[in-house]
C-alpha cells in the first residue's frame, strides 16, 4: 500500500467523521511539509507547528466565516435564517479586529486572571461535592459524574445562570451549537432547531437581563446586560457573547478534565508520579493540553488571494489549522508520542495564539489542576474499567463518550 | 515567594503586567524587561508579601506559562 493510498482512505473516513485514531493521519500529512488540500473536506489542512502558529498569527487568514454558512444555505434559508447567522457574527470566534477587540475587552474586563484566582475556593467546594456523590458508589462515569458537571457548574455562576436551571440552558445552547459545529450542504437541515432554540435563548436571557438590571449581581449577564444600556454593545451581541462563552468555556473543559484523567489512568507510572508529586500539577494539565488537545482543529476562511509555503490560496477558501497535529509535531516536541506530566518547555498550541487566544484559559488551567489531584487525593487506588479508551469520532474535538473508572475507596 | 521566569519560553505577550505592574513591565521595544537582567534563559527573583497575589495571578494568565512559583 502507497502512502497515498493510505492518506485518501484515512482522509475519507476523517471526512465522514468515522476516524477514532487522527495521529498516524496527523503524522502522514506532516511529513508533507507543506499545507494539503483536501477536497473531501473541502479545506486546506495545516498541521506543522510553525505553520499552525503562523496562521493563527496571520490576517489574510479571517476569523469571519459567515460567508461559508451563506453559501452552504439555499437563497430561501439565507433569508429565513438571516437572525442565526447575524447570532453567529458577534461570537469572538467569528470575528476579526476592529470589531473583535472591543468585543473581546468587554468579556476580557470579567473572565480575567483575577477571576480564576477568585474562582479558586468555589471550584474547591464544587470539587469536594462531586466527589463526596461519587465516593457512595464503588464504580462511576467519569464523563458524567467528574468532568461534567464541575466545569457546567462554574461557567453558569460565572455566567449568572440561576442555580437549577444550568440544564435548561445547556440544551438552548447545544442546540444553537450544532448550526456552527457543522459544514456545507447539512446546514440547511440543521438549521431549524438552531434558530428555534435562538428564540427560546433570546426570552430566556430577556427574562435574566430584567432581573440583573433590577439588582445587580457579580457575574457576567450584569456586565454585559450594563454595557447594553449604556448603548455600548446591542442586545443582540449581548446574547451572542454570552452563549458563546457558554459554548467556547464548557465542553472544552470538560474534555480537557476527562481526557487528562484518562491519559493518567493509561499510563500508570505517570500517574503515580503526580500522585507522589501533587506539585507536578502544573505541567501535568499543560501535557494533557499537548497530548490530547480538546479543541482539535481550528477553521480560517482565505480573505484574498495569496501564496502561502507554495501553495495558491483563493480568497473565500477554508483552512483548518490542526492544532492536535501541530502539538506532536517532532521538529518542536522531543519524543512527542511520549506522554511526560514533566516536559519543558511545553509550548504546546492548544489554547490557540495571538488574537484569538482563549480568554478562559486560566480558569480552565484552575478548574482541571483542581480537579485532577482532589480526585486522586481522594481516590488514589481508582481503576480504569473501561479497556480502551472511548473516543468519539468528531473531526473538531477531541471528546470521550465514557470513561468507567472502579474508584476502590478504602474508607 | 520566590519565582522563576523561563525567557526563551516567554514571548513578551505582557499579560503579566497587567496582573502584577510592579514586578513585570515590557520595555520600549515591547520586550520583557527582566530580559535586561540576565543573559541565561532563566531568571528568579524573591517576590514582596504584598505582590504576592498578583504573581499567582501572573503565572495563571501567562498564555505561554512561561513563569514557575517556586515557594
Amino acid at each position: 500500500m502507497s502512502t497515498e493510498f493510505d492518506l485518501d482512505t484515512a482522509l475519507n473516513v476523517y471526512a465522514k467523521g468515522e476516524l477514532f485514531n487522527p495521529y498516524p493521519l496527523y503524522e502522514t500529512l506532516r511529513a508533507r511539509k507543506e499545507p494539503f488540500w483536501s477536497e473531501n473536506l473541502g479545506m486546506w489542512l495545516v498541521h506543522g507547528f510553525t505553520d499552525v502558529e503562523e496562521g493563527l498569527s496571520d490576517p489574510r487568514l479571517q476569523n469571519d466565516r459567515i460567508l461559508g454558512y451563506e453559501r452552504s444555505l439555499t437563497p430561501e434559508n439565507r433569508i429565513k435564517f438571516k437572525a442565526l447567522n447575524e447570532h453567529l457574527s458577534h461570537w469572538l470566534g467569528f470575528e476579526d479586529p476592529p470589531v473583535h477587540t472591543h468585543s473581546r475587552g468587554y468579556l476580557k474586563e470579567y473572565i480575567s486572571g483575577k477571576l480564576a484566582i477568585r474562582m479558586k475556593p468555589v471550584i474547591q467546594k464544587q470539587i469536594q461535592e462531586i466527589l463526596a456523590k461519587a465516593g457512595s458508589h464503588s464504580e462511576i462515569d467519569l464523563i458524567t459524574d467528574f468532568a461534567y458537571p464541575l466545569p457546567l457548574k462554574i461557567i453558569c455562576d460565572l455566567l449568572g445562570i440561576e442555580s437549577g436551571r444550568e440544564e435548561e440552558f445547556k440544551e438552548l445552547a447545544d442546540a444553537i451549537g450544532v448550526y456552527p459545529g457543522n459544514v456545507g450542504p447539512i446546514l440547511n437541515d440543521v438549521a431549524p432547531a438552531a434558530a428555534l432554540a435562538l428564540v427560546k435563548m433570546e426570552a430566556f436571557f430577556d427574562e435574566m437581563v430584567v432581573k440583573r438590571l433590577a439588582d445587580p449581581k457579580d457575574d457576567l449577564i450584569t456586565r454585559l446586560a450594563q454595557l447594553s444600556v449604556e448603548g455600548l454593545l446591542s442586545h443582540q451581541e449581548m446574547v451572542s457573547l454570552l452563549t458563546f462563552v457558554f459554548l467556547a468555556g464548557f465542553g472544552t473543559t470538560l474534555n480537557l478534565i476527562a481526557n487528562g484523567m484518562m491519559l493518567l489512568f493509561t499510563h500508570p507510572e505517570e500517574k503515580e508520579k503526580l500522585i507522589a508529586h501533587p506539585e507536578m500539577i502544573g505541567s501535568a494539565v499543560e501535557e494533557f493540553l499537548r497530548y490530547e488537545s480538546p479543541i482539535q482543529i481550528v477553521a480560517r476562511l482565505v480573505r484574498e488571494d495569496f501564496e502561502w509555503h507554495g501553495k495558491q490560496l483563493g480568497a473565500g477558501d477554508y483552512v483548518g489549522l490542526i492544532a492536535g497535529a501541530a502539538n506532536r509535531d517532532e521538529d518542536i516536541f522531543p519524543d512527542p508520542e511520549r506522554f511526560d506530566i514533566g516536559r519543558e518547555p511545553n509550548r504546546h498550541i492548544a489554547f490557540g495564539r495571538a488574537a484569538h487566544f482563549c480568554l478562559g484559559a486560566p480558569l480552565a488551567r484552575v478548574e482541571a489542576q483542581i480537579a485532577v489531584n482532589e480526585f486522586f487525593k481522594k481516590f488514589p487506588k481508582a481503576e480504569m474499567v473501561t479497556p480502551v479508551p472511548d473516543w468519539l469520532p468528531i473531526i473538531s474535538f477531541r471528546h470521550l463518550g465514557t470513561l468507567k473508572v472502579k474508584l476502590n475507596n478504602e474508607n | 515567594m520566590r519565582i522563576e521566569i523561563d525567557l526563551l519560553t516567554c514571548q513578551d505577550f505582557g499579560e503579566c503586567v497587567l496582573s502584577a505592574p510592579e514586578l513585570f513591565q515590557l520595555d520600549e521595544t515591547g520586550k520583557q524587561f527582566l530580559r535586561r537582567q540576565t543573559s541565561e534563559t532563566k531568571f528568579e527573583f524573591d517576590v514582596a508579601i504584598e505582590y504576592e497575589t498578583g504573581a499567582e495571578e501572573a503565572a495563571i494568565v501567562c498564555p505561554m506559562q512561561a513563569l514557575t512559583i517556586l515557594h
